[in-house]
């Protein structure tokens, strides 16, 4: 059985807000992705997957949300979403956030692969699509980046 | 010493160790060709015709395409990115590297590690050339003066900063002379001028951009690597050519020729 396995170290332009996120797969099974982040403002915030990992020229460098199959922004469990849209992670009374997401469109080899491409962790809550906004359904409207971070490669299991 | 001179000494001197060793292929000749893409912020056909007078006379620029419409400057050649960013900044307007690679070549044939301080900052762009080979630039700040040994590591796990990053990058089961003497991803010596500032540019045969992705660039204290390194990126997927035309941030506004690697939201 293989076992993949992967790490983003998450930073921002302030100390403040940092973390990781820790990737595993079993051959074609689903993600498990495992976040800690803190320095958060409590409540919900934004949390994608970018198609480059490229941040030399911040937002603009990293690409839209990683979307492979062409789809509209939406939720995480709806049918039509971006490969990349992983909903919203929620931070506590002290600003830290520690949950493991499952996920099948996000995995760690092959064409669709995220490897080299990046978490990004917004300021804002993403609306799932649903907000009504203009943005809604490109981005979810979930404001600027806090944070953000490559995914690389980890020893295998 | 003006910095360009130095830096062409620091080329050179790269390029003799480089040809000593003899096993990449950079003794002299010239980098191999690829295409370059840019977004510069021009209006009008007199600012095309600006841009063209400065990349045109470049050494090793073959072609350049202008996308007024799109405001995109497409280079093709094998001058150094520094080099074109220069001229183009020289015409007074604001430019930013968008997407580098061979057309419609390879799946994955750009990818960039960015080292975001406290200490060294640098960026690092890999872009597959040929089948044979890969093309590499480096651009360095904030080393200690005199020489530091550069590799390309098996993991881009930074959890423990360079030392998770785990042995230097080797390619499987080769059967070619060079991997047995030598790790493909030993990239030899940075040499930092008294600036702190190294830059490099190169070719590696037999490097597969497609597979360093996720992997990472470290850089040592001294030439031998002797220990863990001092700082390490991830290498990223970067956008090919025609690829990545995004010229406004929707999630916050901004826009292009604003944009920087920490535009950040503070809290």
């Amino acid at each position: 059985m293989a076992v993949r396995k992967a790490v983003a170290v998450l930073k921002g332009s302030s100390p403040d807000v940092a973390g990781t996120v820790v990737l595993t797969q079993e051959n074609d099974g689903l993600t498990h992705v495992h976040v800690k982040i803190s320095g958060l403002t409590p409540g919900k915030h934004g949390f994608h997957v970018h198609e480059f990992g490229d941040t030399t020229n911040g937002c603009m460098s990293t690409g839209p949300h990683f979307n492979p199959h062409g789809k509209v922004h939406g939720a995480p469990d709806a049918e039509v979403r971006h490969a990349g849209d992983l909903g919203n992670v929620t931070a506590g009374p002290d600003g830290k956030v520690e949950v493991t997401i499952t996920d099948k469109q996000i995995p760690l080899s092959g064409p669709l692969s995220i490897i080299g491409r990046a978490f990004v962790v917004h300021e804002g809550v993403d609306d799932l699509g649903k907000g009504g906004h203009e943005l809604s359904v490109t981005t979810g409207n979930a404001g600027g980046r806090l944070a953000c971070g490559v995914v690389g490669l980890s020893p295998a299991l | 010493m003006l910095g360009s001179e130095r830096t062409n000494m620091v080329v050179a001197e790269a390029t003799a160790a480089l040809s000593q060793e003899g096993k990449r292929e950079n003794d002299g000749t010239p980098l191999p060709d690829l295409q370059t893409e840019f977004m510069v912020n021009m209006t009008c056909e007199g600012c095309v015709n600006a841009v063209r007078s400065k990349l045109e006379p470049l050494e090793g620029v073959r072609r350049v395409d202008v996308d007024l419409e799109n405001q995109v400057v497409r280079v093709f050649g094998s001058a150094p990115v520094k080099s074109l960013i220069t001229a183009i900044e020289s015409t007074g307007r604001d430019v930013r590297l968008i997407g580098q690679g061979v057309p419609s070549e390879f799946t994955v044939s750009a990818a960039v590690a960015e080292f975001k301080g406290p200490l060294v900052y640098g960026v690092v762009r890999f872009a597959q050339v040929s089948m044979e080979a890969s093309r590499i630039e480096a651009y360095f700040s904030g080393l200690t003066p005199g020489k530091h040994g550069w590799s390309i590591n098996m993991y881009g796990d930074l959890t423990r900063g360079a030392a998770s990053t785990g042995a230097i990058y080797n390619v499987e089961s080769s059967s070619t002379e060079a991997s047995v003497a030598e790790a493909m991803g030993d990239l030899g010596t940075l040499e930092a001028g008294i600036d702190g500032d190294a830059e490099y540019s190169g070719t590696k045969l037999g490097l597969e951009v497609h597979d360093l992705i996720g992997r990472a660039v470290v850089v040592y204290e001294d030439e031998h690597k002797s220990k863990n390194g001092i700082t390490a990126a991830v290498i990223a997927r970067s956008a090919c050519v025609g690829q990545n035309y995004k010229k406004i941030c929707l999630c916050d506004g901004t826009v292009i020729w604003n944009s920087s690697n920490s535009d950040f939201v503070k809290q």
